[in-house]
């Protein structure tokens, strides 16, 4: 043991400078655990998924075939050779309600058994709640990754028998309840497949069990292959060995689809000897019964007949009694209605001549009167003639008085109106005396009268008036007088005539009643023989009718036996019709299904055509890309960082290098002393980086991966070939840069090794000879950027790890909003449309398109074709990628549901009939451009269409080709068949209640909701943030190791300066920021580059891990650049926080004792 | 008062079981303006009382003062303070930052204080005005040990501490060096303390005090010191 010295010295040496075992400890953990990690995830999840495909007995091949299966199919099946098991089943796609949601439904028939043990027991099923179905209408139902959203056990599927129009020909029951939940090998991808009902994508699938398939034979075979177990079903050996069986079965496909042509046609024409017999018989039947139809009608004819003839006679024979009798009575009417007048007029002449006697009395009565009142009028007359006579007199004399008295008046008044005292007046009252003695009165008396003679006047006025009419009255009323005596006479003569009348018509009057009683006598014996003969006349009628009755009964039951009879054959000719009809439309659908069909096709499947098989293969490739673009940006900053460190350990054992040199060890001796170091710092952190990668990164994926598969939990598992390989070459890299550090001081001689190394002398650097900028910096900062031009190694080790750092953080933030842009993107500014709302038939029903055109529930809305489909390149039909036809009925409005914009030049174009866009990522995937022609095949067809595109758009989810009406029709050869609405819903309804308002419309179909993909979708990409996780504790933990290496390296380098500094009385924070300003401008430079490698690295990421459907922006957003740069600084400054005791505690003494 | 003094100030140095008593109750003052050698053998002591002079170092016990303050009070801050204002060290083995040139090494010092003395002045004072702008690896010793006094010199300290400043320089260079702080001392009257194993400098100095196992053997006043050019070693 004589190097026991050295080896001591060499163990020392770890203690003595542990921080920089530890950094590089730590970059051999980091580079070999990224590596191991993301390398054994791939494995790891092949294994895991292989197991879980072991235990759940998943077939190795699954067979189909466009005429299904019979038993005899399934035993040649079975007897293959290298077949273990072999599985029948039926599979039916529908579209179905539960509660108020609508899905498509894969229906398939549930295993005969359930025993895991059984051999023909393929595809087993996790029950994970409830039980297996024991009755016809109850199901399981498979729960995909995502989840079951609204059903639950005891949920009841109600599927729509219109939306698969083979559907009844498959199952006869439509409703069931959901009594298990189970998880299926067979369908571990949230995307259960495509279909063609519904969106096109199979929602969830449910087993049923197998009796309600009404169908013979089986659509699907799965079958398993012996000792395929053995191998990986991931690794190619597996496909080795399962290829020989594979084609022995494609072998035998041969045979049996050409065995069951034959069959087909065999059965077919014996159906249709079979039918033309039937006929033949059915129509001899038919024959019979038919003539003795027509003999019971015969019969029944003549009677009839006779019947007829019979009921004339009696009808004649009875109208004649009527008639007769009918003549009778109208005579006696006749007779009746004359004595009735003869009465009558009777009547009217006796009150006729009473009211004639009447008149005459009272004429007698009223000339009497006459004359007593001309009588009285007489007397009357006379006495008032007397009495004027008397009052003329009376008057004559009172006249006569006031005449004189009026002279005497006139004398006055003449003699006043003279002047007395003249002689005149005395002439005048002379005469007046003289009249007044005449008058033999006084002149007082005189005076009086004179006043009271207009009193006089007016009363002899009055008088002669009173006198004067009265005599008037006596002259008219002697007239009145004359005239009513005249009347009187007349009368007197009238009634004399009058009175001799009445009394001939008294004479005549007896004559008519003595003729009357005789007419009434005749009558009433006329009226009693009439009676009598109408008695015997009904007797004789009514003998004639019953019989008649009779024979019209029998007539009768005779008729009704006839209908029954009828009917009866009726009945029995529909039989054999609709007997026969069925036959002949089976035997023509059989001849349909056979020309159609062509040729029977068997396909043979094998795993890789299972579409969860495929995806998650894929994704374990994805995986192993992913663990080769990593590990290298850690594996080259690992180089690095060892490399700068094992130089400056060197640099620091110059002395002792050379006093051992000089001492006589050997350079290798010398040189092992540093490889052993640092091997042995890189195997301890490689080791636990190895286990600790092993364990936390495929777990973390793993994690992640639940949510876009159904699969169990995994075993980290550890793999002994990567687990070298990553540990070794991790060693390998540090050793060799170890190397090449310490090859520089070895090639020295021992003497001048022992010299001090020439302090590194302090360079100008560019900058200085920018005089404004340099004079400004304080020393401390020229010192700095002094520094970044002396190591040039050191400069580009933290620039590069700084770069890896802020270009994985870029890529993590990158891949996160690329991930949120397809929902933002696809949903946003891309699918305008909220709702596609299927119909049933070749036609929306009028109640549909009204309801759709309702402005409160719909924006608006338009007829489109939407299917399934598979596109390919011209040149290679195996190259398939799934999408969506979709076709619009009205191209030029088209873009308000869709918009498509250029991918590369972004601006937006229109869509035209003639059209042929497809989505961006479809276009890729097929390596096509515009005037390329792809071809395009429906699922549920086997024709391929090909079709020349005429443009390409922006799209981020799924795949579409989108094609207008003409160009549809010279592709395919007709219209496109419309089958759903693209519609934009109205604000102020939520979906529920547009759901339910359009639920009972007749002829709908599926209606689905743009939100709810967006759900499926936004679950599926949580996955990606446990990625991002990963990502961003691997670039944090990388940029630690690489800024805490150089800040260790910094200070060690510069201890004295340290040292120096705080002699001089620099704060801690000034000294400080001597080291630390060095990082921040490194890390900023490094974070800047960071930013443009990110670009690349992102796009690299991406372009690794992309599914086929997906397509994630290649562009980056600003948050993303400002996240990676605010992270990445977060870390400069955690390590700065890290590194500040080591310089608070740098001692002045001891760094500045002495050189060395 | 001195303006200068320590009073049984002990030092102990423990390093695990061990203890180490470097200083053993040291008591002497200086008076402002002095030149002060400080001479002893190795191991004696000397340097460690240099330090827990210049505040880099803190005694065990006893009381140091200096123009009035006590050093040996003061916390971790106060003692950065005090040795960007009031101490000027010059080192046997220079120190400079190797990265800045003559002239920015000495404003390193000088722009932190606050009344300091002109960078470029300082730096003609000490003979290398020619230099100012090459960068220390491209100096000989003697010229590095100049720009390391004229740093500490820049910052106007009250007290100018020199360990061992002639070590790593030959006779001649050093010589020059020791007429430099001599001249720095009575031309600008500044308190300079210089430590030494070579007991010919003795000659330099207004006083010396000789240390022997961390105590001080003698202090003796010396009126007329000698010309740093015509001492001998």
């Amino acid at each position: 043991m004589k190097n026991k010295a050295f080896q001591k010295s060499s163990i020392r040496v770890v203690k003595s400078t542990m921080t920089r075992f530890v950094s590089i400890a730590l970059i051999s953990f980091l580079g070999a655990g990224v590596f191991a990690g993301l390398a054994a995830t791939s494995p790891n999840m092949k294994q895991a998924g292989d197991q879980y495909y072991d235990e759940q007995n998943v077939m190795d091949v699954r067979m189909l075939s466009n005429y299904g299966f019979s038993n005899e199919d399934v035993d040649a099946i079975r007897s293959t050779e290298g077949v273990s098991g072999v599985m029948a089943s039926n599979t039916v796609d529908a579209t179905g309600t539960v509660g108020d949601k609508d899905y498509a439904f894969r229906i398939n028939g549930l295993p005969k058994s359930n025993d895991p043990s059984d051999a023909d027991y393929i595809n087993q099923m996790k029950l994970t709640e409830g039980r297996w179905p024991e009755n016809d209408n109850e199901a399981i139902i498979i729960r995909p990754s995502i989840g079951l959203k609204n059903i639950t056990l005891g949920s009841s599927v109600s599927l729509n028998k219109e939306s698969n129009k083979n559907f009844v020909d498959f199952l006869d029951r439509a409703e069931y309840t959901v009594v298990g939940i189970a998880e299926s090998p067979y369908y571990l991808s949230f995307m259960q497949g495509s279909t063609t009902v519904g969106n096109g994508m199979i929602d969830y699938v449910l087993y049923v069990p197998q009796n309600n398939f009404i169908i013979d034979g089986y659509t699907d075979l799965y079958a398993t292959i012996t000792g395929a177990k053995a191998s990986n079903t991931f690794e190619n050996a597996y496909f080795a060995k399962t290829e020989a069986t594979v084609k022995r079965l494609e072998t035998l496909a041969d045979q049996r689809k050409a065995y069951r042509y034959d069959e087909f046609q065999s059965d077919l024409s014996k159906a249709k000897t079979e039918y033309a017999d039937a006929q033949k018989e059915a129509d001899d039947k038919l024959a019979d019964a038919q003539k003795q139809l027509d003999d019971g009608r015969d019969t029944l004819n003549s009677a009839k007949a006779e019947y007829e003839d019979g009921l004339a006679e009696y009808n004649t024979q009875k109208a004649d009694a009527e008639k007769k009798l009918a003549d009778a009575r109208k005579k006696l009417d006749d007779a009746a209605a004359e004595i009735a007048a003869g009465e009558k007029e009777l009547n009217t002449k006796k009150s006729d001549f009473s009211s004639a006697e009447a008149e005459l009395k009272a004429a007698r009565a009223k000339l009497d009167s006459g004359w007593s009142d001309y009588n009285s009028k007489s007397a009357e007359l006379a006495k008032n003639k007397n009495e004027l006579a008397e009052k003329k007199t009376a008057l004559d004399h009172a006249q006569a008085q006031y005449d004189s008295l009026s002279q005497l008046g006139a004398l006055k008044s003449a003699r006043d109106a003279a002047t007395p005292g003249s002689p005149q007046y005395a002439q005048l009252d002379a005469q007046y005396q003289d009249a007044l003695k005449s008058a033999g009165l006084t002149e007082q008396q005189a005076d009086a009268q004179i006043a009271s003679m207009p009193a006089m006047k007016s009363e002899l006025d009055n008088n002669w008036a009173e006198y004067n009419t009265a005599a008037a009255q006596i002259s008219e009323g002697e007239k009145q007088l004359a005239a009513a005596k005249q009347e009187l006479e007349s009368g007197e003569k009238e009634y004399s005539a009058k009175s001799a009348e009445l009394e001939s018509a008294r004479t005549e009057l007896n004559k008519a009643e003595s003729q009357l009683a005789a007419g009434k006598k005749s009558y009433q014996s006329g009226l009693t023989e009439y009676n009598s003969q109408k008695a015997e006349a009904d007797s004789k009628l009514a003998n004639a009718k019953t019989k008649l009755e009779n024979a019209a009964a029998k007539i009768q039951n005779g008729e009704k036996e006839l209908a029954d009879k009828q009917k009866e054959y009726d009945d029995k000719k529909a039989e054999a019709d609709t007997k026969l009809a069925d036959a002949k439309q089976k035997i023509e659908n059989a001849e349909k299904k056979l020309s159609d069909m062509g040729e029977p096709k068997w396909y043979v499947l094998d795993r890789n055509m299972n579409e969860s098989f495929a995806t998650y293969h894929d994704d374990t490739g994805r995986m192993h890309d992913l663990a080769t673009v990593f590990p290298v940006i850690f594996f080259l900053v690992a180089a690095l960082v060892c490399l700068t460190t094992m130089t400056r350990m060197v640099d620091e054992d110059r002395t002792l290098i050379g006093t051992f040199k000089a001492l006589g060890y050997s350079n290798g001796k010398i040189a092992g002393r540093y490889l052993k170091y640092a091997a042995s710092a890189s195997l301890i952190g490689s080791i636990a980086g190895v286990c600790f990668g092993f364990w936390l990164i495929p777990t973390i994926i793993w994690n992640s991966y639940h949510i876009v598969f159904a699969l169990p939990d995994m075993t980290p598992a550890f793999y002994w070939s990567i687990a070298f390989l990553s540990i070794f070459s991790t060693v390998f890299i540090i050793c060799l840069s170890t190397g090449i550090a310490a090859k520089k001081s070895l090639v020295e001689t021992p003497a001048d090794l022992m010299r001090p190394k020439a302090p590194k002398s302090g360079k100008r650097v560019f900058l200085e000879y920018v005089k404004p900028v340099w004079s400004r910096l304080s020393f401390t900062k020229k010192v700095t950027v002094r520094n970044l031009g002396l190591n040039k190694k050191r400069l580009i080790m933290t620039l590069i790890g700084i770069l890896g750092c802020t270009s994985l953080v870029l890529t993590a933030f990158g891949a996160k909003s690329a991930v949120g842009a397809i929902l933002d993107k696809q949903f946003g500014s891309i699918f305008h449309y909220d709702a596609s709302v299927g119909f049933d038939g070749e036609k929306p029903s009028s109640e549909l398109v009204s309801r759709l055109s309702d402005t409160a529930y719909f924006g608006k809305s338009t007829e489109v074709l939407r299917k399934s489909a598979e596109a390919s390149p011209r040149s290679n039909e195996n190259d398939n990628y799934n999408v969506y036809v979709v076709s619009p009925q009205d191209a030029k409005n088209f873009t308000d549901y869709v918009t498509f914009a250029d991918p590369k030049i972004k601006n937006e174009f229109n869509f035209q009939d003639d059209s042929v866009v497809i989505t961006e990522k479809l276009a890729m995937n097929l390596k096509v451009g515009v005037g390329d022609t792809i071809m395009v095949k429906y699922l549920d067809e086997s024709s391929r269409h090909a079709v020349t595109i005429t443009g390409i758009t922006t799209n981020y989810a799924f795949n579409y080709v989108y094609i207008g009406k003409d160009a549809y029709e010279k592709a395919f050869g007709a219209l496109p068949e419309y089958n759903q609405f693209f519609a934009i819903t109205a604000k102020g309804h939520t979906n529920d209640e547009i759901k339910t308002y359009l639920s009972s419309t007749s002829g709908i179909g599926a209606i689905s909701f743009t939100d709810d993909l967006m759900g499926n979708i936004r679950t599926s990409i949580k996955s990606v943030d446990n990625i991002i996780w990963i990502l961003i504790i691997a670039a944090g933990m990388l940029a630690f190791v690489v800024l805490y290496n150089l800040t260790n390296i910094n200070i060690g380098e510069r201890q004295r300066e340290l040292a120096t500094l705080k002699v001089l009385g620099f704060y801690d924070k000034e000294t400080y920021s001597y080291i630390f300003r060095e990082t921040v401008i490194l890390s900023i430079i490094g974070c800047i580059l960071g930013l443009f490698g990110g670009i690349f690295l992102y796009r690299a990421v991406v372009a690794t891990v992309e599914p086929d459907m997906i397509l994630l922006t290649r562009d980056l957003t600003w948050q993303g650049y400002l996240g990676a740069a605010i992270l990445t600084m977060l870390f400069t400054w955690i390590v700065n926080q890290c590194m500040k005791p080591r310089i608070k505690n740098i001692d002045m003494l001891e760094s500045l004792k002495s050189v060395d | 008062m001195a303006y200068v003094e320590f009073r049984n100030v002990r030092k102990v140095y423990q390093s695990g079981e061990v203890k180490v008593e470097a200083v053993k109750g040291v008591n002497f003052t200086i008076n402002e303006g002095e030149l002060v050698i400080v001479v002893g053998p190795s191991g004696a002591g000397k340097t460690t009382v240099l330090n827990m002079l210049g505040g880099m170092d803190a005694c065990t016990s006893g009381d140091i003062f200096l123009d009035g303050a006590e050093i040996s009070k003061f916390n971790r801050n106060q003692l950065i303070r005090y040795r960007r204002e009031d101490v000027g060290f010059v080192f046997q083995f220079y120190n400079l930052v190797q990265n800045l040139t003559t002239l920015e090494n000495v404003e390193l010092a000088s722009q932190i204080c606050k009344d300091p003395l002109d960078a470029a002045q300082c730096l003609k004072d000490v003979g290398l005005g020619e230099r100012m702008q090459n960068f220390p690896a491209q100096l000989s010793g003697g010229e590095q040990q100049r720009v390391a006094i004229a740093r500490a010199y820049a910052k106007n300290p009250k007290l100018l501490l020199c360990d061992e400043p002639t070590g790593a320089l030959d006779y001649i260079t050093g010589k020059n060096i020791l007429k430099l702080l001599q001249d720095t001392c009575r031309n600008n009257g500044k308190s300079v303390v210089i430590i030494t194993h070579n007991a010919a400098f003795e000659a330099l100095g207004n006083r010396v005090i000789r240390i022997n196992s961390g105590t001080v053997a003698d202090v003796r006043e010396n009126p007329d010191p000698m010309d740093a050019e015509r001492i001998e070693w």
